[in-house]
């Protein structure tokens, strides 16, 4: 028996799936984030140096996008006859506590997997240096990690589910594979060489490695004053950018607004184009309504995922102003719209939805939301109430980036706004 | 000789050569009754030891030896120093006769610091430094210009260089993509430093020249100077100093034009290394001091490492083997610390060689064998000849002729079969020495010749004033004097012109053979 309406409307705003380019629900939004984030990232790397490839950092709010844009980039540039491996760090690490040697292994892991799978002539992955590196590892660990995998990037890929499941071990497996970190680098290298100059035998422009999750690396202080962001990407961002071959990370948006920011930029490069919020206000921050374009494009996105379920606009809303009421409410954030849909439609008996139902999801998160806003964080957030171009780059203000308290958005320069759902909260008693 | 106490003290590191002075002594004065008093472990008191051993009084002169087992180098301070000092004015009533003390280098400045009061007593001191060079590993810096690291075990790295062959040899490979160039010139410039390491040092040349146009097509500078460094290494290495000059200058001034400071100190270093083997000891520690210097500022570990232990290869040039040690251990701590395994097993080497020098022979022993160990692991078989041939000097030191032959001649395998001239010429000349002691004067000739005929041709002037002066003492006893004084003539010659401690000796011998010939 196929699911009713409700049913497969709500599935079809499931917000954690990304959207391939050609996947019929798909909406570009570049005029509404700010530039052509991604065309112009494929054509940076199209126009590099071969002999100098490149580290890109793809920063954004979680939720805002990104893997989406990712998966844009890829096929421009597999357009463009390069070989994009890409992988999701969350599918095998533990992005409440990732570091370095975790990252290292499990890049390790999927370029050898994924070049292995994709066949390139004259090409196999399993080079002395990497055999050397995991025969020299094995004997460090010893009896305390059995991994017997007979392929080397089986064994790679088992030893990151390790780091991954055993966090009281962790200290310790990472210190061993810490001790060998340029080493593993190296043999990462070689390998990459050896496909680089494979492709390029092949008439093809060359490899590029595009890394998605980092940007939900869990922001958590440690200890002697640094944190689990300052760690991976202010730390090791040398060791980051030494890759052979072109690299594009996500990033948490807090990191551009870290103190460190200048430091890492020294290394990766001060071209940060941000995957910003879509602009619902209008025309030079005027207000929003129905009309603007961002509100039209998020209009459009509700609207493939209606057609998706089978379903037609007038059914799934009872009036279009509690559609524009959950796109308004949104702030922009294609997640949260959907986290929306999903949640008022959890409310209803049948479609269609209704404005309350709206409001009551609206609120569900706005309660959320108010557990874990910090109470010294309010009068702070007062500010935004009004788009603003500057926020300090203080520990307080990253983590209203990073949790989505405040957006980030883009027209010619940045500005910022408090997250709408936070608005009542912060508007004083009349 | 008098029939009162009198102390002489007679400096000497080896003991073969000691007992036969010893020996000679006793002969030249056949109505004297001598007697040789051996010190232990378990020696409190050495005059204890000494009317113990040969008598109470004892009947003639006194030889009192193996200091080296009653004063331990690394002890805290010895007691047995101290009861010389308390007791000394029993000496003279205790034995009235002539006292020599024969101690090694080390052992002499034990003396000197902590019983001075007895040391003051002596009426002479004499020094008797022999000839010996034990070869030195100097540290030459290779470029692996950001590549793998350099800590390969033997079958390691030969999977690595089969592997680098293959890549090389494929389709396309010669393509003028420049992506396809770089790989290429990265690839060779590795390949050529594994065939290095392995001591193949023809094929090393062959892959470095190779690269070198590979780096010039892609106009990667830096990449160029790093090949030149490597290159020059390998051309040091075959005993072509003139060609490995050429190439480290070039890499200089290359470095210098494209602000690479690397590159800079490891030209520094190389070219410092090249005069040491030209003898040049002073230069050399000139252009290691400017090499240490810049590995500091780009807090290169390895590259100090390096300036560190041809540092003390300098020193030990000069004769200065305190300093020399010293700085082989701040060397080799060093090289332990980042496991720089090559540059480990050299400081042992170098370390060995100059507790050699001070007469520790049981530190030198145990450097050496550490260093031999560790040579044979990672497959660096220039460095497993270098260590058999110092050892093999160390048995020689002993008396034990037949074990350093044996171990000589296990190092001269092993050098011809990668080639390498320096290692087959410092150990023919071994060779002749051991078999002179033996008492094969016509074996002991015909290595000399051979070991100096490859000495002359790689420019090795200080090995090659060794051999001369050592292969003149057998040519004197056949008889031959003439040609004796003139090869003797002909080191002191190359002894004046670079920096070397064995000047006096060999010149005090000249006069001693002059003054003979003219009587």
């Amino acid at each position: 028996m196929t699911p009713n309406p409700k049913t497969r409307l709500y599935r079809a705003c499931e917000p954690n799936e990304p959207i391939g380019p050609d996947d019929p629900r798909h909406v570009n939004f570049d005029e509404v984030r700010g530039d052509n984030v991604v065309s112009e990232l494929a054509n940076t790397i199209q126009l590099a140096d071969e002999n100098s490839p490149k580290c890109h950092l793809f920063p954004g709010h979680r939720g805002v996008g990104k893997t989406s844009e990712l998966l844009r980039l890829k096929k421009l540039l597999e357009a463009a006859t390069f070989h994009a491996v890409m992988f999701d760090v969350q599918d095998a690490l533990d992005v409440n506590d990732l570091d370095f040697p975790d990252l290292i292994v499990y890049i390790a892991a999927e370029v050898q997997r994924q070049l292995k799978d994709a066949k390139l002539p004259g090409f196999s992955p399993s080079t002395t240096l990497l055999k050397r590196w995991w025969d020299e590892l094995l004997g460090l660990l010893g009896s305390e990690v059995s991994i017997k995998e007979a392929e080397l990037d089986a064994g790679f890929a088992k030893l990151a589910l390790e780091l991954k499941n055993r966090p009281t071990a962790r200290a310790e497996l990472r210190k061993k594979i810490e001790s060998r970190t340029s080493s593993l680098l190296d043999a990462v290298n070689d390998l990459l060489d050896l496909a680089g100059v494979e492709l390029r035998k092949q008439k093809r422009a060359g490899l590029v490695l595009l890394i998605d999750g980092l940007d939900k690396l869990v922001l958590r202080q440690l200890d002697h004053g640094t944190n689990t962001h300052d760690r991976l990407f202010h730390d090791r961002c040398e060791q980051m950018a030494a890759l052979s071959a072109h690299v594009v990370y996500t990033v948490p948006i807090s990191m551009i607004y870290s103190p460190r920011c200048a430091n890492i930029e020294q290394t990766f490069g001060a071209f940060h184009k941000t995957v910003a919020m879509i602009r619902i206000r209008g025309e030079k921050k005027g207000r929003v309504n129905s009309k603007t374009l961002g509100m039209q494009k998020l209009w459009e996105m509700v609207q493939l995922r209606c057609k998706h379920a089978g379903v037609e606009m007038a059914e799934a809303f009872d009036v279009e102003a509690t559609c524009h009421h959950l796109c308004e409410m949104s702030g922009g954030h294609p997640r949260h719209l959907l986290m929306f849909l999903q949640s008022a439609i959890a409310k209803i008996e049948a479609l269609p939805i209704t404005r309350k139902a709206a409001e009551r999801a609206v609120r569900d998160y706005r309660n959320s939301l108010q557990r874990e806003v910090p109470t010294e964080s309010l009068p702070l957030l007062r500010r935004f109430l009004e788009p603003q171009l500057e926020i300090p780059k203080d520990e307080r203000h990253q983590q209203m980036l990073f949790y989505l308290h405040v957006f980030e958005y883009m027209n010619d320069r940045q500005w910022y706004e408090v997250n709408p759902v936070l608005r009542e909260l912060i508007i004083p008693d009349a | 000789m008098s029939d009162h106490f009198a102390l002489f003290v007679a400096v000497v590191n080896r003991p073969a050569v000691r007992d036969s002075l010893i020996r000679e002594l006793a002969a030249s004065v056949p109505d004297l009754n001598f007697s040789t008093v051996r010190l232990s472990e378990s020696t409190a008191d050495p005059l204890d030891d000494v009317l113990r051993q040969a008598g109470s009084p004892p009947p003639g002169p006194v030889m009192v030896v193996d200091f080296n087992a009653a004063l331990p180098s690394d002890a805290a301070y010895h007691p047995i120093l101290q009861a010389l000092n308390l007791r000394r004015p029993e000496w003279p009533k205790a034995i009235p006769h002539p006292v020599i003390f024969w101690v090694p280098e080390y052992a002499f400045t034990l003396l000197a610091r902590e019983a001075p009061d007895f040391l003051d007593w002596r009426s002479l001191t004499a020094f008797f430094t022999d000839a010996t060079e034990r070869d030195l590993i100097p540290l030459r810096s290779d470029a692996w210009n950001q590549g793998p690291n350099t800590n390969f075990t033997k079958p390691q790295r030969e999977a690595r260089i089969a592997e680098l062959e293959s890549r090389l040899a494929l389709d396309g490979m010669n393509e003028n993509d420049r992506r396809i160039l770089t790989a290429r010139a990265d690839w060779l410039n590795e390949l050529g430093l594994h065939r290095w390491h392995f001591g193949d040092l023809e094929k090393a040349i062959e892959s470095f020249r190779q690269a070198l146009v590979a780096c010039r097509e892609t106009e990667d500078r830096e990449g160029e100077s790093a090949v030149l460094a490597n290159l020059g290494n390998a051309w040091a290495d075959l005993g072509d100093m003139r060609k490995a000059f050429d190439c480290y200058e070039r890499a200089l001034v290359l470095s210098h034009e494209i602000r690479d400071r690397h590159g800079e100190g490891v030209a520094l270093g190389n070219l410092g290394c090249a005069w040491a083997e030209l003898g040049e000891s002073r230069k050399a520690i000139d252009f290691h001091e400017q090499a240490l210097t810049i590995s500091r500022e780009t807090k290169d570990r390895q590259a100090e490492g390096h300036g560190l232990g041809n540092l003390g290869n300098a020193w030990a040039d000069l004769g200065d083997a305190r300093k020399a040690a010293d700085f082989h251990e701040r060397c080799l701590a060093v090289t332990r610390k980042i496991r720089d395994r090559r540059g480990e097993s050299a400081a042992l080497g170098n370390l060995g060689r100059a507790w050699a020098e001070l007469g520790d022979a049981r530190k030198a022993f145990d450097c050496y064998e550490q260093a031999l160990a560790v040579s044979q692991n990672i497959g660096d078989r220039r460095g497993e000849a270098t260590n058999l041939a110092n050892l093999a000097v160390e048995w020689a030191g002993l008396g034990d002729f037949s074990k350093a032959i044996d171990l000589s001649e296990q190092a001269l395998a092993i050098a011809r079969e990668i080639g390498d001239r320096r290692v087959e010429g410092g150990v023919l000349v071994n060779l002749g020495e051991a078999w002179a002691n033996r008492g094969e004067v016509r074996k002991a000739i015909n290595f000399y010749e051979q070991g100096l005929a490859i000495v002359r041709g790689i420019g090795d002037r200080r090995v090659e004033a060794e051999a001369l002066f050592k292969s003149a003492v057998p040519l004197r006893k056949l008889g031959q004097v003439d040609d004796a004084i003139r090869r003797a003539e002909d080191a002191l010659n190359i002894y004046n012109q670079i920096d070397g401690p064995h000047t006096e000796l060999v010149r005090r011998t000249l006069a001693q053979w002059r003054s003979a010939t003219s009587s």
